[in-house]
């Protein structure tokens, strides 16, 4: 992917494109907020990572401005405010994801995947298939080697994230937001608990595990195919 | 502050009737006068009261609109006045100083846990396990650091902005869809006593989970195997608010832990073998203080029961 980086913070800027380039993607840093939404309408990303606190203009104003010109690339908001009111705030400017600082580079490039813009839907893909696993969005059924399986709604909406992401890594904390819409970090092993009731029902076969845990990140459905 | 701008207030009242009894006895031809005085200084009474009312209320930019600075109540007003601007200085460099620490600290936190990541992803096995190990000190730190900034935003009121018709009973079911299997895996029992209601409010529904989420996760931290955790939603008495109790049967906490434990950073003997930072009950009371709620701690007989009292009838409607 073609990544333009917005972040004025030398250190955090290095550590954000080392990883970035590490997962091959190609990017470009901008240390202030102002030529930062220039090059941001002249060049076509695939996604823009804005820091909120910038030089010259603020994340949010340039956010704000890239969307009332037409730009309808993924924006992700990096953030050193944990403040509640900040997040909103940057989604509802039309960011697409935000991240707080300090944030795990597998974190970042998680949710950078899973930004990255996918071909449109077709009717047939209710079906989300990974291996002989097959989930339907719309009759809300699972089935895995044409056996149905019985699942509750919660472990559903986790297969579904999971298949919706296939190959690629889904954290802890997207799981977390994505099917329940919670910004906060448990202090107790919420996410590993509803997993391992999913695999008991979806991975019953040692051999041919479909949800496979990635240390220290998150969980990984794998193609399959 | 609140007894000090009565007891202000009632002194002021008070003289003001005794100046005024005064100029009646002198004549009858000074009844009038006397009136007109009175019902003068009745009015500029109302007014400081009204500023301190509004100043106890937590409104600390409240003043008193003068009109006359020549009179001796006058010059009064304007002393309050005066006080009050240095009162407002002064909390508000209280405020600021501890938000201020905290943004201090997160930073060269941030910079540290970036390095010491950066390292681990490049180092040997060896040093791998120390930078995890340090990584994690780190984010516990900036775990404390963060619920320091949450509460000082919560307590700010700003949030108030963002209040929306919640259901209270979405919010508790969604509890139990989130916590059922981590209890049941804890070998502790869930038991529900839901109300027939919605339980409708004005509020903050992230805030009222974090809240909720706090208090039931104490409860599944530090309680055995065993302990029957009780969530229940119910409508009060008088049908002006609902109740929302988390209650266990666990260990509990002394009289003394239960008072100190809305203290920030304070935690309990017993429970410092479970990793924590002592600022869950400190942030869930701020969001229940945010909401006019009242969050009270009490002995269950045996274990601990948390219940939050939320009102209908709530100034929620006020901007922060």
């Amino acid at each position: 992917m073609r990544i333009l980086v917005v972040e004025d913070d030398e250190e955090a800027a290095s550590l954000i494109i080392d990883g970035l380039s590490q997962a091959r993607h190609s990017v470009d840093l901008i240390a202030n907020g102002r030529d930062g939404l220039v090059l941001g309408i002249q060049e076509e990303y695939d996604l823009i990572i804005l820091d909120r606190m910038l030089p010259g203009l603020d994340g949010l104003s340039v956010a704000k401005s890239l969307r009332s010109s037409q730009i309808v690339c993924p924006i992700l908001f990096l953030t050193a405010l944990s403040s509640i009111n900040d997040r909103v705030q940057g989604l509802e400017v039309g960011g697409d994801d935000y991240l707080v600082k300090p944030f795990a580079i597998s974190e970042l490039l998680a949710r950078v995947n899973a930004l990255a813009r996918r071909p449109p839907m077709r009717a047939e893909d209710d079906v989300l298939r990974a291996g002989d696993l097959e989930l339907n969005t719309a009759t809300r059924s699972v089935t895995r080697q044409t056996s149905r399986i019985d699942l509750l709604p919660r472990e559903f909406a986790l297969l579904e994230v999971l298949l919706q992401n296939k190959g690629r890594v889904v954290t802890r904390t997207m799981l977390l937001e994505r099917v329940w819409g919670l910004r906060f970090e448990p202090k107790t092993s919420v996410i590993e608990t509803h997993i391992s009731r999913l695999r008991a029902k979806v991975d019953r076969d040692p051999f041919s595990p479909l949800i496979r845990t990635v240390r220290g990140s998150g969980y990984c459905v794998d193609s399959g195919e | 502050m609140k007894n000090l701008c009565t007891s202000i207030s009632v002194l002021l009242h008070t003289s003001a009737l005794a100046i005024a009894l005064l100029l009646g006895i002198l004549g009858s031809a000074g009844v009038l006068a006397a009136l007109y005085l009175y019902s003068r200084y009745n009015r500029h009474l109302n007014r400081i009261t009204s500023t301190l009312t509004h100043v106890a209320a937590g409104d600390l930019g409240a003043r008193i609109p003068i009109t006359t600075s020549s009179t001796g109540l006058g010059r009064t007003m304007a002393e309050i006045n005066v006080m009050l601007d240095r009162m407002q200085l002064l909390i508000q460099n209280l405020n600021n100083s501890s938000a201020e620490i905290a943004h201090t600290l997160k930073h060269p936190l941030i910079r540290l846990r970036s390095q010491l990541e950066h390292a681990s992803n490049r180092g040997d096995e060896n040093i791998m396990s120390i930078l995890e190990t340090s990584v994690r000190e780190i984010d516990s730190m900036l775990g404390m650091v963060d619920s320091m900034l949450d509460i000082k935003q919560i307590e700010a009121g700003h949030l108030r902005s963002r209040f929306m018709k919640t259901s209270l009973k979405g919010l508790v079911n969604k509890l139990m869809d989130v916590y059922e299997p981590v209890i049941q895996d804890a070998g502790q029992i869930l038991n529900k006593e839901l109300t027939a209601g919605d339980g409708s409010i004005l509020g903050e529904p992230e805030l009222l989970f974090q809240m909720l989420s706090n208090l039931i996760e104490n409860a599944i931290r530090y309680c055995p195997a065993g302990t029957t955790i009780t969530i229940s939603l119910t409508e009060n008495g008088n049908r002006t608010g609902w109740i929302i109790v988390i209650a266990d049967d666990g260990p509990g906490m002394t009289s003394d832990d239960r008072e100190q434990v809305f203290t920030p950073f304070f935690r309990p003997e017993a429970t410092l073998g479970v990793a924590g930072h002592g600022m869950g009950i400190p942030l869930s009371a701020a969001i229940a203080k945010l909401h006019d709620a009242q969050l009270e701690i009490a002995d269950n007989e045996p274990g601990l029961k948390a219940t939050i009292s939320l009102s209908t009838t709530q100034r929620a409607s006020l901007p922060g």
